[in-house]
């Protein structure tokens, strides 16, 4: 790949939202959103609880539509798309939901292969072999294969999920509350993880999170969501110099601020 | 000799393997067709060439991973060239995940004998947890009796609404087809012997004595018992029946106990109601098919249906509210895992309570009868 091919691919944008606007409830969860990702970075969504921030997550996964706006996924228009541009932009997407959603009546194994027997007609020995080796490339031992989610931890859940998430060599892979739940050595190794996996496989990431230590490790920008529009999207170093009291709020409580402190020193 | 597809080709003269264009998911079944079908010299060097490879996914690096494993195994040297930095970074983490951990074998399937003993063993622990079960709710029983502040009158009444008020339309509903067709099926017999009249003895009879508080208990199973078991199943799930323990609210008290001290207040009161419906049901069909007017029916009803055929479906109801409310509680409480527990459980709940009920008439017909009632 030349310089230029490469410098247009990291411009190009994966996912574009315009003037999005969702009315749920009685209330205006999202007033005007503008937001775009751009291939190959890694963006948090934060905001405080009830900001709208799983509710974007959902309009951009195509799960809840918007009032009104638009939302191009690779350049097409997801908001009301027709089956078959849906399921074109679905193989090339992964997703991590909070709750982990893996199917509690698959083992291990086969939830890994489930998208891979859905979506490609190999044979079951080259599925089983591509699943055991996103089962191994998430840091999951290889006997959790033929367990069933119930009897795996937390952190073998949650990395049960990347690994499904990832079987397809998706391009784009959204993660919600990644972190949440895990004890702070797992998370690490956790941030670790999904780092290693965005630089081996050019991943773009679209991360919801509460947890800091994250957002100052892994993300390229952050988008910071409250009061049903976006306030401000930028770097973490001078996200937390925005004035904005409810960002000021969320960054430089106690709790920010050890973190950032932890992560300023580290570099 | 050349062999060449879009994506690759093998220069067997220089040992070159030549990657082109994208190596990835999609066209992985072609690629692994072309390497099965490749002929390999038997000794010397083999050069990967990525130079050309314009995306690399896991699964292409994957492949290439496998058949440098396969090619060294056969005595072959491997060396990969050319290929860009981010590629190489893919392929060496591929790599040092292929080597380093060989995938876990599946568990054996269990043989016939362990699956039988297995069963087995398992019906044995479960009957035994669900006479613990019984006993468990028994000493909770006396234990909420003896203090009314434990008595949980809003739990209690909701049960009673929701299983029996709401229940009354289709109730009714089914015990007056039900009584219609037993009508339809015994008149026609009746009416070749000219015996149309005594089609009041047999509808009253049959209704209050069997169908009224068996149908009603069927149902019951099916629109209660199921629910039961998933409510409690959910809750179980979300750990809220653990919630409930630590907060010194013991789960019987506050969730199994009002449910079958509800159920056994409802399911008698709509056996009454399907008692009625049903003879309703068979008094309109018997004025139509067998012209027996309204007034002669009703007059000849209570002459010839003793009380105590209404008693004895009446005390049947409760007896059935037992064992659907205990049925469902129990598997409700059961549940483990995930939501396919929840399934399987509601599904052997309904069962289990029809199979009990039935089981349990046919012992009361038995005693019964013993007995020359």
């Amino acid at each position: 790949m030349t310089k230029t091919e490469n410098s247009m691919a990291k411009t190009e944008n994966v996912i574009e939202v315009k003037n999005l606007k969702t009315y749920l409830g009685d209330a205006w969860v999202h007033k005007n959103i503008n937001l775009t990702v751009k291939r190959g970075e890694v963006l948090g969504i934060v905001g405080g609880s009830g900001s709208g921030k799983t509710t974007l997550l959902r309009e951009m996964l195509g799960l809840t539509k918007p009032t009104s706006g638009s939302i191009h996924v690779f350049g097409k228009e997801l908001t009301n798309a027709n089956a078959a541009t849906l399921l074109s932009i679905q193989k090339r997407w992964g997703v991590l939901f909070q709750e982990n959603a893996l199917f509690s009546s698959l083992t291990l194994l086969e939830n890994v292969s489930f998208p891979l027997c859905e979506h490609t007609d190999l044979d079951t020995e080259t599925i089983e072999a591509l699943a055991n080796m996103k089962i191994l490339m998430v840091g999951l031992p290889p006997e959790a294969a033929f367990r069933y989610p119930a009897e795996l931890s937390g952190g073998m859940q949650k990395r049960s999920g990347i690994a499904r998430a990832i079987v397809l060599d998706p391009e784009l892979i959204f993660l919600d509350e990644p972190t949440s739940g895990l004890d702070p050595e797992t998370a690490a190794g956790f941030d670790e993880l999904i780092l290693n996996l965005q630089t081996t496989m050019g991943l773009t990431i679209v991360i919801v999170t509460h947890d800091l230590d994250s957002l100052w490790r892994i993300a390229d920008r952050v988008a910071f969501l409250g009061e049903g529009k976006l306030i401000c999207v930028d770097t973490m170093p001078n996200l937390i110099k925005n004035p904005n009291s409810a960002i000021q709020a969320f960054f430089n409580g106690p709790r920010g601020r050890a973190a950032q402190e932890n992560y300023t020193h580290e570099k | 000799m050349k062999k060449s597809l879009d994506l690759v080709s093998f220069d067997s003269h220089s040992g070159q393997l030549l990657c082109r264009g994208e190596w990835d998911l999609t066209h992985l079944s072609s690629l692994e067709h072309f390497f099965q079908n490749m002929s390999l010299p038997s000794t010397g060097e083999i050069e990967i060439n990525g130079k050309e490879i314009k995306k690399l996914d896991s699964a292409g690096a994957w492949l290439l991973s496998t058949w440098q494993h396969v090619l060294e195994k056969k005595g072959l040297n491997v060396r990969f060239e050319a290929f860009p930095e981010k590629f190489q970074k893919l392929l060496s983490l591929i790599q040092e995940r292929i080597t380093e951990e060989k995938p876990a074998q599946k568990p054996e399937e269990p043989s016939f004998v362990e699956v039988v003993g297995k069963y087995t063993y398992e019906q044995y622990q479960g009957t035994q947890k669900f006479l613990s079960f019984i006993g468990l709710l028994a000493t909770e029983a006396v234990r909420v009796a003896s203090s009314p502040r434990h008595w949980r009158w809003n739990a209690f009444l909701n049960i009673v609404y929701n299983t029996g008020y709401l229940a009354l339309p289709i109730i009714a509903l089914l015990s007056f087809m039900i009584g219609i067709v037993i009508t339809y099926q015994m008149g026609l017999q009746l009416r070749t012997y000219g015996a149309n009249i005594y089609i009041v003895d047999l509808l009253g009879l049959s209704i209050l004595r069997e169908f009224g508080p068996l149908l009603t208990a069927i149902m019951v199973a099916g629109r209660t018992g199921s629910a039961f078991t998933a409510q409690l199943g959910m809750m179980k799930l979300n750990q809220e029946i653990d919630a409930l323990d630590t907060m010194g609210v013991t789960p019987s008290e506050l969730l199994l106990l009002p449910r079958i001290g509800g159920l056994l207040i409802a399911l008698p009161l709509l056996t009454v109601w399907a008692d009625i419906f049903g003879v309703i049901g068979g008094m309109i069909m018997a004025g139509n098919m067998l012209d027996i007017s309204w007034f002669d029916f009703l007059s000849r009803f209570p002459r010839v249906i003793p009380l105590k055929t209404l008693l004895i479906g009446l005390a049947k109801a409760p007896v059935f509210a037992l064992v659907i409310a205990s049925t469902g509680c129990y598997q409700g409480m059961q549940v483990r895992g995930g939501a396919d527990s929840v399934g399987r459980n509601t599904t052997r709940s309904v069962v289990l309570s029809i199979f009990f009920i039935i089981v349990f008439d046919a012992i009361f017909s038995v005693i019964l009868s013993k007995l020359k009632l």
